[in-house]
């Protein structure tokens, strides 16, 4: 019997799958192949996913966003998924990619943020200390081929200090005063740079809000794998919040005059 | 020759490692291979075939298949009575993971008479996008030492985090810094140790050898290494050197009769070397821009400390002045 | 102890021929001699107390702490030899962080306190160990609200409202037993723990203390955490009011 729940009753050949429409493109074969490939077998893909992460720096410290949609591949398969995760009390860490390895992080962070508290030494992981923590898991397991397959955000404010971060399965790091990941980085990202850029500094919570609320509406009108509800994030230095789902208002009534493209009327 | 010509009963010729289909169940397809052969591979994407499905005539070098309950078959052989070749098998393709990215950017460093420069943008990208306007690619090792980076960041970043812990370790052994050509040396191991999963990035070593010579070491991603006057390497690595092989070296420039070319140039003219490759490549390379960063290590008492006090925006990074000398100069580039 | 250099103290895998094991017994012996911690299970949650005997003059104000947190809502007090102390809370946080990796919830502290006592149980059975030195005090606030553990050298454990170990235990178990604990608020309970200790170390005062105190509760958000400064300062100065009314 075939062990792959996701392949029951499906299309077992590229040939009729050619465009992935199914939601894992590549599935693993029924048989195997030679004597050779059946040691571990690490690589992976992502198979439940999270979209865009969007974050920025403003006067009184970090907002980040994301909205609440797990796919399975082009099924909306979890509406009501958290994507941002506080990290102790100056922190938000926000996950794009698959949500089985962001729930792992999840778990590993707590441990780690319990073992800190534990020692009461009198010192605490503020944001920068999480985010070159995560780096360094990440570039270990991209080393092992053995990825945990997510674009990370980690925004936070601690000792006054402002702290936006990026890091990816590859381990991959930067930092700027906008950010985003997947979809997001290519829609957004320009966006939030020309409202953000040289303003760091004078931007107020409302004006942040304003500027991811509309970001956000931009990107779920261009990308499929997103939905119109979200959450934001704020991080400043009276603590990290999170908030209730948000809902976008969204207008299609200009959909309705499209007929074809270009010069195409009717 | 179309699919449906080979897929039928009379076959057709096989070009190798090529898909047959096979149109109708329980219909039989002859095939003449041409090239002599002895042994053959086949591979059924769907499932496995019974062995009394097929049969091959060695004499004939035939085929025959009974194509029942299939759909198409994918066919290899070798050339040989040897191994079969593995890499001609077309398999339902397995996308791997690729452990590897390119974040552009481009580094240079040249070597003055008792001075070095090492430089490098600030721009991080992934292919059309800019990941960030500011991530540095140019570490200051040591007081005599600065190390430019360049390639898969990630790697990059760990690249400079190893050799940092080796030095401060050496520092701990010895009491004093590593000489720059053994910190070259260490680079060459420490890329080599990884030979057979290397660190993308190509390294280029700056800085003052202990008898006060400006120098610079160029590095491959495995550890090959020379000691150089001048490197650029990364993105813009095709722009930049061959203007600095004009420039520096004087290629495909004759001196005027009785004249010859100067061995060293003096370090303002290397400053102006170093912001005209960037400025240029800049306008040349999308993957170059948003930020300069050039680092000049002068040696112990080097008199090219008088032209340095004018310059915009200079920075020492080293607290005394009575060893080599360390100074930093940001520049713009631009953003488009 | 009539037993003493008949050969049945030498090693806790060997009972005595009345069913004793004197190892045990003498590790129970450490624990009297170490300076008093007690521990109160008050309406909302728990407060830890400890007289830390401070024997040099050269040591830095707060070093050895007899307090240590095990997890997020765990506290643990012990009373005996330091190191055993710093021993087992090391094995409490493996136990806490293990059951938190199995379960994705926080631990309770009656599993915490199971856990500790069979492996401090496992001390007394072989040749080649010692039993631990300690008494430990174990407080969370939980699931089910707050618990108060004592795991003792032999590995038995019991839960109590109120809990003192220590050369002061006696003393200090009297004046629990006047309070009435379930109508206390955490931090009422706080200044009644300073005021024991206090009172405890006035009866032996023989060399300096610190009083170390931390709590769990509503202040606290369920954390374990040491008693901010000014409860501390208010419950040294009332503890020490009370001691001269005493007199």
């Amino acid at each position: 019997m075939d062990h792959f729940p996701t392949n029951w009753g499906r299309p077992r050949n590229d040939a009729y799958d050619a465009y992935g429409t199914y939601p894992i493109a590549q599935r693993p074969l029924n048989s195997p192949n030679d004597a050779f490939t059946v040691g571990i077998q690490h690589t992976q893909q992502p198979i439940v996913t999270g979209t865009s992460v969007l974050a920025i720096k403003y006067k009184d410290g970090i907002m980040m966003a994301a909205d609440n949609l797990a796919s399975y591949g082009s099924l909306a398969r979890f509406k009501d998924v958290q994507r941002l995760h506080p990290v102790g009390n100056h922190t938000v860490i926000g996950a794009g990619g698959d949500m089985s390895d962001f729930q792992h992080i999840q778990t590993v962070l707590d441990e780690l943020m319990i073992e800190e508290f534990s020692a009461q030494d009198g010192h605490n992981l503020g944001p920068a200390e999480i985010h070159e923590y995560l780096a360094q898991v990440m570039y270990a397991r991209r080393s092992k081929m053995n990825p945990l397959w997510n674009a990370l955000l980690v925004g936070g404010l601690k000792d006054g200090k402002r702290f936006l971060a990026f890091v990816d399965l590859l381990g991959t790091t930067y930092s700027a005063s906008t950010l985003a990941t997947g979809y997001g980085s290519h829609i957004a990202q320009p966006l939030l740079r020309t409202a953000v850029e040289g303003k760091e500094d004078t931007l107020t919570e409302e004006d942040a809000l304003k500027i991811i609320e509309q970001s956000m509406k931009v990107l779920y009108y261009r990308d499929a794998r997103s939905i119109n509800k979200y959450q934001v994030a704020t991080i400043t230095a009276s603590g990290t919040s999170i908030s209730e789902s948000r809902h976008l208002e969204t207008a299609w009534s200009f959909a309705e005059g499209i007929r074809g493209y270009g010069a195409q009327t009717q | 020759m179309s699919d449906r010509g080979k897929s039928s009963e009379k076959g057709g010729e096989l070009v190798f490692g090529e898909t047959i289909r096979v149109p109708t169940v329980r219909r039989a397809i002859h095939l003449s291979i041409t090239r002599p052969l002895s042994f053959l591979i086949l591979r059924f994407p769907l499932r496995p075939i019974y062995a009394q499905q097929y049969s091959f005539d060695p004499l004939s070098q035939s085929l025959f298949i009974i194509a029942s309950r299939l759909s198409s078959v994918n066919l290899a052989f070798a050339r040989s009575n040897s191994m079969p070749d593995m890499v001609s098998i077309a398999q339902p393709q397995q996308r791997q993971f690729n452990p590897y990215s390119e974040n552009g950017g481009t580094i240079l460093a040249i070597a003055g008479a008792d001075f070095s420069v090492i430089a490098g943008d600030t721009r991080q990208s992934e292919g059309y996008s800019i990941q960030t306007r500011y991530a540095p690619k140019v570490f200051r090792l040591t007081d005599k030492a600065v190390l430019a980076v360049n390639g898969f960041a990630a790697d990059g970043n760990m690249f400079v985090k190893k050799v940092r812990q080796r030095l401060e370790w050496y520092r701990h052994a010895h009491a004093k810094d590593m000489p720059l050509r053994a910190i070259a040396r260490l680079i060459q191991t420490m890329l080599y140790a990884r030979r057979f999963f290397p660190y993308y990035v190509y390294n280029i070593l700056g800085g003052i050898e202990d008898d006060g010579t400006g120098a610079v070491y160029s590095f491959d991603p495995v550890g090959s290494y020379e000691r150089e006057a001048c490197r650029a390497a990364g993105a813009a690595q095709s722009l930049v050197q061959p203007f600095l092989d004009n420039q520096i070296y004087f290629k495909n420039q004759t001196p005027a009769p009785g004249t010859s070319h100067p061995v060293h140039l003096p370090l303002s003219t290397v400053l102006s070397l170093v912001i005209d490759s960037f400025t240029s490549a800049t306008e040349r390379h999308i993957e170059v821009g948003d930020g300069l960063e050039m680092y000049v290590v002068l040696a112990k008492g080097s008199a090219s400390v008088q032209g340095l006090g004018n310059i915009r925006g200079i920075q020492e990074l080293t607290a005394t002045d009575d060893g080599e000398r360390v100074f930093v100069i940001r520049r713009e580039l631009k953003k488009d | 102890m009539t037993s003493i250099g008949t050969g049945y103290d030498l090693s806790a895998s060997t009972y005595s021929p009345d069913g004793r094991i004197f190892q045990v017994e003498y590790a129970n012996k450490a624990v009297e001699n170490s300076g008093t911690a007690i521990g109160l299970r008050a309406k909302d949650g728990i407060v830890l107390a400890v007289e830390k005997l401070v024997h040099s003059k050269l040591l830095v104000p707060g070093a050895n702490r007899r307090i240590q947190t095990v997890d997020r809502h765990i506290g643990l007090a012990t009373a005996g030899l330091l190191a055993d102390g710093r021993h087992l809370s090391n094995r409490a946080r493996d136990e806490a962080s293990s059951y938190r990796e199995n379960y994705h919830s926080p631990p309770p502290l009656k599993t915490i306190a199971d856990r500790l006592g069979l492996y401090v149980q496992a001390y007394t059975l072989y040749s080649s160990v010692r039993p631990f030195g300690i008494s430990t005090i174990l407080g969370a606030v939980d699931k089910d609200g707050p618990s108060l553990y004592v795991v003792e050298p032999s590995g038995v454990f019991f839960g109590y409202n109120g809990a003192a170990v220590g050369k002061g235990r006696q003393l200090a178990k009297t004046e629990l037993e006047k309070l009435k604990l379930s109508e206390l608020s955490t931090r009422e309970a706080a200044i009644e723990a300073a005021r024991i200790i206090y009172l405890v170390h006035e009866d032996v005062k023989e060399k300096e203390f610190e009083l170390e105190m931390s709590w769990i509760g509503e202040e606290t958000n369920g954390v374990h955490l040491p008693v901010p400064k000014e409860l501390m300062e208010e419950a040294e100065a009332k503890a020490k009011a009370a001691l001269e009314n005493f007199d």
